[in-house]
């Protein structure tokens, strides 16, 4: 690296050009001024989601309390969800003395099934706590063939 | 703030002399004055750097104000770790290194013009002169390639260029503003004069 003086003195007053431009009179004058208008204008028009996340910038402590109050009401939201849905299961349980036959589908009982007598069934859906989906209807099984 | 920028907008008031840190400490806390007063205090510098830079006016204008706002902004960020002069110097240089990335080789120039003092100063006169071997070569012309030839400089070369031989600052002070040592400053500088010294060599021989 070769750092050593050479002769710049003609370009050195060459360059003195340069502090000799100006720009047009009055310019600093008014700069400031500029500057302080479009500040108040940047402010004014400044969106909503513009100054959010400015203030989130500009105050951490916004932020935070932001986030924690967030926080907050997920706890309190899944605190409140949690105690009500053992009150909603409740209403969905089963009766207790209920009684339920299963039937069983062993292969035997399908083999069987083309002979399978017609019987009234009651319904088995817990949410109609063993009343009949369709009061004075019987219902019938349909055999139904697996075999192509 | 904008209760106290409409007060200094119509009644603009400010106490010169205070140093940096107070005017900065005081602007921190809302006192739009003391913002103003470090804008007018710097203005002329830092337009200068940016004119310097882009070799254009409203180029220099924009980037000025926008480095004025930007530092607006951001001023709770300044905690007093280098001087406010190297601060803002900071944000505006990254805004015109950005700006002339986005610009590229698209240099449209925009001079302003030469002072009253410039067909006085005996430097530039003995340019014009005889001596020259564009004799009719004036000082609007030299401006001009003058001008072109920096725009042919990278930006860290024409950033120093501007900083110590245009602005006058010390070899310290840019290494601080460009975040680089004293050696890398004198070698930008040195590598710089000596390709502007080929740019313009049918102006500066004797």
């Amino acid at each position: 690296m070769n750092t050593e003086p050479e002769n710049f003195e003609a370009l050195q007053k060459l360059l003195k050009i340069k502090k000799h431009e100006q720009p047009p009179p009055g310019y600093f004058n008014e700069l400031p001024r500029k500057v302080w208008m479009r500040i108040e204008q940047e402010e004014s028009r400044g969106s909503f989601w513009n100054r959010w996340f400015q203030a989130f910038g500009l105050k951490p402590s916004v932020a935070y309390a932001f986030g924690l109050i967030i926080c907050g009401t997920l706890i309190v939201s899944i605190g409140s969800a949690l105690k009500t849905a053992p009150e909603s299961t409740a209403s969905h349980s089963l009766p207790q003395n209920e009684s339920f036959t299963s039937v069983p589908l062993s292969p035997p009982a399908i083999s069987k099934i083309g002979a399978f007598p017609e019987q009234e069934f009651t319904p088995t859906n817990p949410v109609t706590s063993g009343e009949p989906l369709y009061p004075g209807m019987k219902l019938r099984v349909e055999p139904v063939s697996f075999n192509p | 703030m904008s209760a106290p920028i409409a007060e200094l907008l119509e009644n603009p008031t400010t106490k010169p002399g205070t140093d940096d840190l107070t005017l900065v400490r005081r602007a921190q806390s809302g006192d739009a004055a003391a913002y103003d007063e470090l804008m007018r205090k710097y203005q002329e510098r830092i337009y200068g750097t940016l004119y310097h830079m882009t070799s254009n006016h409203e180029d220099a204008n924009d980037l000025t104000q926008e480095t004025f706002i930007k530092a607006y902004r951001v001023l709770n960020t300044f905690k007093g770790d280098s001087s406010f002069y190297t601060w803002i110097y900071r944000i505006a240089i990254n805004k015109t290194i950005n700006f002339l990335k986005q610009r590229r080789n698209k240099v449209h120039m925009s001079l302003n013009d030469l002072d009253f003092n410039a067909e006085h100063d005996p430097d530039l006169v003995a340019l014009v002169s005889d001596k020259t071997p564009h004799r009719d070569a004036g000082l609007s012309e030299l401006q001009e390639k003058l001008n072109e030839a920096m725009q042919k400089l990278s930006k860290p070369h024409r950033l120093v260029v501007t900083l110590h031989d245009i602005q006058g600052l010390s070899h310290e002070e840019i290494g601080k503003i460009m975040d680089c040592n004293v050696g890398t400053v004198r070698s930008r500088l040195f590598y710089a004069r000596q390709q502007l010294q080929a740019h313009l060599s049918n102006y500066l021989k004797h």
